[in-house]
């Protein structure tokens, strides 16, 4: 029988289980101690190991490359932290940091604040799960076949949208939607917006659907109107699902790059490169892969900072429930 | 152990899966050490260019077929991740026996890296049948780095049917063109095709315009003897601005010219717009639209803009390379000299309908052979284009510029400014 | 209301519609139409064109090969996330949080991160163009949010249940075979139908890592024929749009029943609520 302080596990087992079962014979044998605490951790070793090996091991790589200089053909050389030094005076950095923060704060807001209102809108209509699967629709579509298709609407002269203007005699309003900064940058994000507020409402009306009648019934039998049950009821009781939603689409919003890079490719003249779109265009165009590591990093530090606050926020909940 | 045990078997059960999914080809390199079949060795060319794929084929079959290697392909579906996988595989024995690439200063890093094998006993077999200026484009210090996988002079093509609803003739010098860029823009037809989209295409109009206005001040620039500030310049930039002004460019920031959305295929079938600046090898994408060359289409030569100067036309090649360390060197020179031959080219141009680079292959185009006629005729001398011609850092600036300029035509300056600080950084480091 | 959102749900078909009628049009037909929202003359074409677009560019053999990625590659996720999620919730492993924030750090960096080493990994190891090494990296991918969602899940289920088990005899494995996977069954379609796609619809990985026909999935095929040196008008690549974005959709039909009723992910609290 175990005495020694390692197989606790075990040994606790071994307290909740009557004897004679496989085990309480399992932890009785030296090697199925072992064994016993050191399952858990088998569990997880094949996921830390292809996450491991897959992604941290070449985003490690990059952070080394952002302190080089290589263009593919010669080994890189280390030129310490001369890249980020040049990216603080880099007119396309400055650019690409604005734009990522039009990116960020557009989505946010437009998708989660849209997505709530139609998640409300369609949770009292009949054909709601006709609707859900519309506007489901184009999040089942690749990024790249969205930006053909928007691209398609925002043409300056053939574009649906400007075609439609001039057509009710709104001509005046047409604009050259992709071609005028920042303005190309928030068509972009109506398209992207238009892909992704599919899930966003699925997840509000879930949340909708799950929080208690209760509440709502006793704010509205003491005489408060739609609105106000909404703001001062629901929302704070749709608070787990709503921060869930504003996480997922914070760190995705940084990540944006098929749409951009099919509808404008950043430009034109790199008016509309995201950090993302910058990374890549330095790296796999300019073939400088040292400075368009450089780039990535600043991206992921700043959406690494994000992302930790947001889980810690998530995972304090969870421990509470 | 029974949980081990499970957990282990469906591990297994996972690998096997895994394993049968394997390419044999794989488990072979695994366990034989790699390498390429044994008995008739096939070439591997790897290429970007993956519509390309049947051509190809027809082409390595005929080179097995005159004797020499079969070719086997490797395509990339995207130039970028094509160019970076040679760029890292190029010094290594991964590399493929051909390959295809850019001309000029693009081509000028792989041979510095010494990833071109020198085909120039090739080009000496074959002198006459090439255009000196064509062997330019892949030749470095003097040895000469690949052959001309396809070659594009840029040509000027137009609507016949617009053309002849006007009775307007192809322009023969600068007073023939405004005559016709006037008498479109008065009839409410769109003269020129002119585009940012996909970035590249804003070079086009800069180089035309220089060229017709002073070629050797160019190929000077091209060279880092000139800058982007010389009068020149300004004076080519300024007729561009004029011309943009005069409305007689498409919207660049509406029209297209590529395949996947392009609409100026549209207006330029329906006769909205009449003219496209372009390389020989547009032709097919034309005619794919619906439109017969010669018929409904035509090309000419963009007319000088000025008197007196040296005729020069701009053209675009891209070369074949034999890899320097590839595993079949030999055998693949064999088969770039077979390429370059009669035999190989004309297997090559039947297959493609490309513009044919030699003088005794015909190319199967009725405007092709026109102007490969008047470029002979007129004592033309074949300039390289813009996107190889010059240190690709800076174009990738003057891109930008440029499409500045043509979506804000006016004072071109803080542009040509612009372009030079760059040019001034990237000649700095390689002189 | 119920007008408004009837409006919104017909404006968001349009752009789709757009891309329907396009991909039945040959191309002298598309170029000489009088504008893009002409019909058609023969709507059959677009089999026509699917067919061909099927054998262009390699987008037959990118079908299967981003079927195979998509189905191995995300059922691999789930499981490893799965264990990986019952371990850190339900098993006594040391430092449960470390082990969670290791596996989902990989969803924080932008893929740009990835790209260039895991292109010189490839090359190296002889991975490169491989449909194992596309498995490997499909499989890494999807882990961190397989393994987010499946922890809040698995933290909801109730511990009695286990208790009840354990008292029965039942081993940590057999709990996880027999009571806690068969619960997660929506979860784990949800996530099955979000990998899948996300799989399905990758640009950037597909066109890095792999080059020849049978390993290069669907999405970089299609970007293949929208290139500049090919040959292939408007009614031909927006064929292969479709053909390319079928999948996706089929299974978002059968799928999304389940996941719309069952997506209750970590923070709303209950385990299988309906």
């Amino acid at each position: 029988m175990a005495s020694d302080a390692k197989p606790r596990k075990a040994k606790a087992r071994k307290a909740a289980a009557p004897e004679g079962t496989e085990v309480a014979a399992e932890a009785s044998r030296p090697f199925g101690r072992l064994a016993a605490a050191a399952a858990p951790y088998l569990y997880v070793t094949p996921m830390v190991l292809l996450v491991g090996v897959f992604l941290l091991y070449p985003a490690a790589d990059t952070m080394w490359l952002s302190l080089t200089k290589w263009n593919g053909i010669y080994p890189p050389t280390f030129i310490g932290f001369d890249n980020y030094l040049n990216l603080w005076t880099d007119p396309v950095f400055i650019t690409a940091s604005l734009n990522t923060v039009y990116w960020v704060a557009g989505v946010m807001l437009l998708q989660t604040a849209l997505g709530l209102a139609l998640a409300v809108l369609l949770n009292t209509s009949p054909l709601a799960e006709l609707y859900k699967r519309i506007l489901y629709l184009p999040a089942a579509i690749s990024g790249a076949a969205i930006g053909v298709i928007w691209y398609a609407i925002f043409n300056n002269q053939f574009g649906i949208l400007n075609a439609s203007l001039r057509f009710v005699g709104l001509g005046a309003l047409t604009q050259a939607w992709l071609t005028t900064p920042p303005l190309n940058t928030f068509s972009m994000i109506v398209a992207a917006v238009w892909q992704g507020l599919g899930p966003t409402i699925i997840l509000f009306l879930v949340g909708l659907q799950t929080i208690p009648r209760d509440p709502i019934e006793a704010a509205q039998t003491d005489g408060a109107n739609a609105w106000q049950v909404f703001r001062y009821v629901t929302l704070p009781l749709l608070r787990p699902i709503t921060v869930v939603v504003v996480g997922i689409n914070l760190i995705n919003s940084f990540k944006v790059f098929d749409i951009i890079w099919t509808m404008t490719q950043g430009g034109p003249y790199r008016s509309s490169e995201t950090l993302a779109v910058t990374m890549f265009r330095d790296s796999f165009v300019s073939f400088e892969f040292g400075y368009g590591a450089s780039v990535a990093m600043v991206l992921t530090v700043v959406t690494f900072a994000v992302a930790v606050f947001y889980i810690r926020a998530i995972f304090r909940r969870l421990e509470v429930q | 152990m029974e949980t081990l045990t499970r957990r282990t078997a469906l591990k297994l059960g996972g690998a096997a899966i895994i394993a049968g999914a394997i390419p044999p080809w794989l488990l072979e390199a695994c366990t034989s050490g790699g390498g390429t079949p044994s008995g008739a060795s096939a070439l591997q060319l790897s290429n970007d260019k993956v519509t390309w794929k049947a051509w190809f084929e027809q082409e390595g079959a005929a080179s097995k077929s005159a004797g020499g290697s079969s070719w086997k392909l490797n395509e990339y579906a995207d130039t970028s991740t094509y160019q970076a996988a040679i760029r890292t595989s190029g010094g290594s024995s991964k590399v493929p026996d051909l390959y295809t690439w850019w001309s000029g200063w693009l081509m000028k890093e792989i041979v510095d890296a010494g990833y071109a094998a020198d085909v120039s006993s090739l080009w000496d077999k074959e002198s006459s049948a090439y255009d000196k200026g064509l062997r330019d484009l892949f030749t470095f210090n003097g040895k000469t780095y690949g052959a001309p996988l396809y070659f594009g002079p840029w040509v000027t093509l137009y609507n016949k049917q617009v053309f002849d609803k006007y009775q307007l003739q192809p322009p023969k010098n600068w007073n023939d063109m405004q005559h016709v860029l006037q008498t479109l823009k008065s009839k409410g037809v769109t003269p020129l095709g002119a585009t940012i989209d996909g970035r590249w295409p804003a070079f086009i109009y800069f180089e035309t315009l220089l060229v017709a206005t002073d070629p050797d001040l160019y190929t000077k620039l091209m060279a880092g003897k000139a800058k982007y500030t010389d009068p020149g310049v300004v004076e080519a930039m300024n007729l561009w601005g004029q011309l943009i002004n005069a409305g007689y460019f498409t919207d660049p920031s509406s029209v297209t010219f590529g395949t996947g959305s392009s609409t100026f295929l549209t207006e330029f079938s329906q006769g909205r717009a009449a003219m496209l600046q372009i390389g020989s090898w547009y032709e097919p994408t034309i005619t794919g639209a619906g439109m017969k060359p010669g018929v409904d289409f035509g090309g000419f030569i963009f007319p000088n803009a000025k008197s007196g100067i040296q005729n020069s036309i701009i053209i675009e090649s891209g070369p074949l390379v034999v890899a320097a360390n590839g595993p079949h060197k030999s055998d693949a020179i064999n088969s770039l000299g077979w390429f370059m031959s009669k035999a190989g080219q004309e297997a090559w141009i039947k297959a493609t309908a490309f513009t044919s680079a030699r003088s005794d292959v015909a190319s199967p185009s009725p405007i092709d052979q026109q102007l490969l006629a008047d470029m002979k005729a007129g004592g033309y001398q074949q300039i390289n284009r813009y996107w190889e011609a010059t240190p690709h850092d800076i174009v990738e600036t003057a891109i930008d510029e440029f499409a500045k300029f043509m979506l804000h035509p006016g004072d071109p300056m803080p542009i040509l400014q612009n372009i030079q600080k760059k040019a001034d950084s990237v000649w700095a480091t390689i002189k | 209301m119920t007008v408004l959102v009837g409006i919104l749900a017909v404006a968001w078909l349009v752009p789709l519609w757009l891309v329907v009628v396009t991909a039945m049009k040959t191309s002298p037909e598309y170029f000489h139409d009088a504008s893009q929202w002409s019909l058609p003359e023969n709507p059959l074409q677009l089999f026509a064109n699917v067919r061909d677009a099927w054998f262009t560019s390699g987008m037959g053999a990118g079908f299967m090969a981003s079927l195979l990625y998509g189905v191995v590659a995300a059922g691999l996720a789930i499981l490893f996330a799965s264990l990986g999620a019952y371990s850190v919730t339900r098993l006594r492993i040391r430092w449960p949080f470390f082990w969670f924030v290791l596996v989902f750090s990989g969803t924080i960096f932008p893929f740009q991160m990835y790209l260039i080493p895991l292109f010189k990994l490839y090359q190296d190891t002889g991975l490169y163009d491989t449909q194992l090494g596309m498995i490997l990296f499909y499989t890494a991918i999807a882990l961190p949010f397989c393994l987010f969602v499946m922890r809040g899940y698995f933290a909801t289920i109730p511990l009695e249940l286990q208790e009840a088990a354990r008292i029965d005899g039942c081993s940590d494995f057999g709990i996880f075979r027999r009571i806690i996977l068969p619960l997660s069954w929506r979860p784990i379609a949800v996530l099955f139908l979000f990998q899948f796609t996300w799989i399905w619809n990758d640009l950037l990985f597909g066109l890095v890592l792999s080059t020849s026909d049978g390993v290069r999935p669907i999405t970089p095929s299609l970007a293949g024929l929208q290139g500049q040196f090919s040959h292939s008008g408007p009614p031909l690549v927006l064929a292969a749009a479709l053909l390319a974005t079928l999948p996706t959709i089929v299974l978002f039909l059968l799928l999304g029943r389940y996941m719309m009723r069952g997506l209750t992910l970590t923070a709303a609290g209950r385990a299988g609520s309906d």
